[in-house]
């Protein structure tokens, strides 16, 4: 009996060096833990940082070795994957920083911490890359898995096991909804590649089909609508972000963000740019919801995490304005949101647990009245990337929101763009608020200056830094993102 | 040939299906569990599913059941008769009939009067020659995925210090 041999597919391991890079430092870090039980929290951190930077290095590397598919269509190599790569391991660098105060102050396992950091990077970056709907679920679920354990980390405490148990429960439920999209999907198309999916939509249905591809793309957008927390499919957001600990949320916030927004991206301006007139309204309602309620239950909130939390709902929604432009301008606009919304994000959190103390006991409000007289650099830090993330000008968020809403205007959004100016708005206030009381208000009760760790204020550092730099000069990070909005766009 | 044996196995299976509900031993129960799902093995290996069946066999049989076993010994669940029924039988008689109705309809007006073609065979060769081409990729993501399992379920076992 002969047998076909096998035909091994097109192998460029350029498209997936990052995450190797990124498993075996994973896997090196947490031998180390193992095999050397007082190996110091220091070289362990040292360790994940230079892998985060080999990480980097092979990402940029792999951007010069053009751009295509590889290992048979289930993964792109191309500008934009890179971009985003290099997001994610920016901001998981500046959440190894932040984390190792955590590590030392809370006495938390640190192999553990950061392997299970580098693994959920890797999930996330491979989200960025996928290009095929299988690889895509399995990706989601190894960084969500990743951060149902880091958010139950302080297992002591009750809100941490609350909090990571939603996650855990709804976020199941998410990635069956986005499991059965993709079944129905192939059952409709007969692929899981976006090429495939592509190629069978433009020659046009067989009848009878339509229906399983309509509910398939309806399932797919619930499941990533979970993962970057859009309404109303966010209702884990609140107390996920207040039980993990500080430096965990603020990773959690920016790469599921960057991960979910990659693939609605990249199916949608791909895969399923055919449905564009069928998925638009659906986003545009969704957007609608976001963006008003993530900016009006905001102000309610007295816990600086929780106030947090929705506003990254109210910025899912103006991301959501990215996609729904569906040019090129929307593309590179929410490339260039995503980038700034990451660096700032985890720089809040990085201050917020700096404030917070052992326990991470002082994250109210009134906390945080006349934090300048304890914490000045804290509470700069804080009030810059608070102005930045209320999209005031000259900051990174300004740019971000500006861009994003011109590639709307450009698509003929301009109802959605007043709604969303009004929410940005609204928005303004609540951090304002944290920032009033942060400068102007007295302390009421405690003079004691905290005991500040060094990478958390170094996190800060980098965040400021970001959010300053390209506020004033965001050519060349928009730049990139437009060449690597380019690929989608042939 | 095949209609008789589809015929012994399904009867087979009833039988073990029936007993696991009706019994009040929770370890019989598990057993004629353990019955019932080397049936749908068995079937699926009728239907030249021979990968499904033997995946059947791995992981219903070897995992999920041993699984459940352990589970019974380990946190000395009551072992024996004792009641465990919730007395919502109506409720669940509904469900499940509901269930087996729609599944029937569904599986009759989709593939009604329709044969295998015994000729044609899927062997695991074939579907582990996709996987290693094909789908090379996620094959891989997946024992990354394992891996995250893994640390994340030492992470949250482990006692504190």
């Amino acid at each position: 009996m002969t047998q076909d041999p096998l035909v091994i597919p097109g192998v460029n391991l350029w498209a997936i060096a990052p995450e190797m890079v990124m498993v075996a430092g994973a896997m090196g870090i947490l031998v180390l833990g193992a095999g050397f039980k007082k190996s110091h929290p220091l070289i362990l951190m040292a360790g994940a940082l230079a892998t985060l930077l080999g990480a980097a290095i092979a990402a940029i590397l792999a951007l010069g070795q053009g751009s295509g598919f590889a290992f048979d269509g289930t993964i792109a190599m191309d500008g934009f994957a890179g971009f985003l790569k290099l997001v994610i391991i920016a901001s998981a660098a500046v959440s190894v920083l932040a984390g190792y105060d955590y590590i030392q102050r809370e006495r938390a396992a640190a192999p553990e911490y950061l392997g299970l950091l580098m693994l959920a990077t890797t999930g996330m970056m491979l989200m960025a890359a996928a290009a095929d709907l299988i690889t895509v679920f399995l990706a989601l679920e190894t960084f969500s898995l990743a951060l149902y354990v880091m958010a139950a980390f302080r297992r002591q405490r009750l809100d941490s096991q609350e909090g990571a148990f939603k996650y855990f429960l709804s976020g199941s439920f998410a990635s069956a909804f986005f499991l059965y999209g993709v079944a129905l999907t192939y059952g409709g198309t007969g692929t899981t590649r976006l090429e495939g999916i592509a190629t069978s939509l433009s020659e046009g249905l067989k009848p009878g089909t339509e229906v399983l591809v309509f509910s398939g793309l309806a399932l797919l957008l619930v499941g990533l609508a979970f993962k970057v927390a859009a309404v109303p499919f966010h209702m884990w957001t609140p107390d996920v972000y207040q039980g993990a600990p500080a430096p965990v949320t603020g990773f959690m916030a920016a790469g599921s963000k960057v991960a979910g927004f990659a693939v609605l991206l990249r199916a949608l301006y791909t895969g399923f740019h055919e449905l564009v007139t069928d998925w638009q309204p659906i986003l545009i309602a969704l957007a609608l919801i976001t963006m008003i309620f993530g900016s009006v239950v905001a102000v309610a909130q007295t816990n600086v995490k929780r106030m947090l939390a929705y506003s990254s709902i109210a910025h899912s929604g103006f991301l959501l304005i990215g996609v729904i432009a569906a040019n090129q301008r929307g593309l590179s606009g929410a490339l260039f949101y995503l980038g700034s919304y990451s660096f700032v994000i985890v720089g809040s959190f990085a201050v917020i647990y700096a404030v917070g103390r052992a326990g991470e006991s002082r994250v109210e409000l009134n906390d945080y009245r006349g934090l300048w007289n304890r914490q000045p650099f804290m509470a700069v830090a804080l009030a810059v990337m608070l102005v930045s993330l209320a999209g005031v000008p000259p900051t990174a968020g300004f740019w971000a929101k500006l861009e994003v809403f011109l590639a709307a205007v450009e698509a003929g959004q301009v109802p959605l763009v007043v709604a969303a100016l009004l929410s940005s708005v609204v928005a303004v206030f609540f951090y304002l608020r944290v920032i009033v009381l942060m400068f102007l208000q007295e302390e009421e009760w405690t003079k004691e200056v905290p005991d500040t760790g060094a990478t958390s204020g170094l996190a800060a550092a980098v965040g400021l830094a970001v959010v300053a730099v390209l506020g004033v000069y965001p050519t060349p990070l928009l730049d990139f993102a437009r060449q690597a909005s380019l690929v989608l766009f042939r | 040939m095949h209609q008789y044996v589809f015929v012994v196995i399904g009867v087979l299976m009833a039988i073990a299906a029936v007993r696991l509900v009706t019994t009040k031993n929770v370890v019989h129960g598990a057993l004629y569990l353990l019955m019932v799902l080397a049936g749908a093995a068995a079937i699926f290996i009728l239907l030249l599913a021979e990968f499904v069946g033997w995946v059947q066999v791995l992981l219903y049989i070897g995992a999920v059941v041993v699984l459940l076993l352990f589970g019974l010994m380990l946190t000395r669940a009551p072992i024996g008769r004792t009641a465990l029924d919730n007395q919502s039988r109506a409720l669940a008689a509904l469900v499940a009939g509901a269930i087996f109705a729609m599944t029937s309809m569904v599986l009759v007006r989709a593939f009604d009067g329709q044969m295998i073609d015994f000729s044609q065979t899927l062997t695991v060769r074939t579907l582990g020659g996709v996987l290693f081409t094909k789908y090379v990729l996620p094959f891989e993501v997946v024992s990354v995925l394992l891996l995250a399992a893994l640390v994340g379920a030492v992470v949250l076992a482990k006692r504190d210090e």
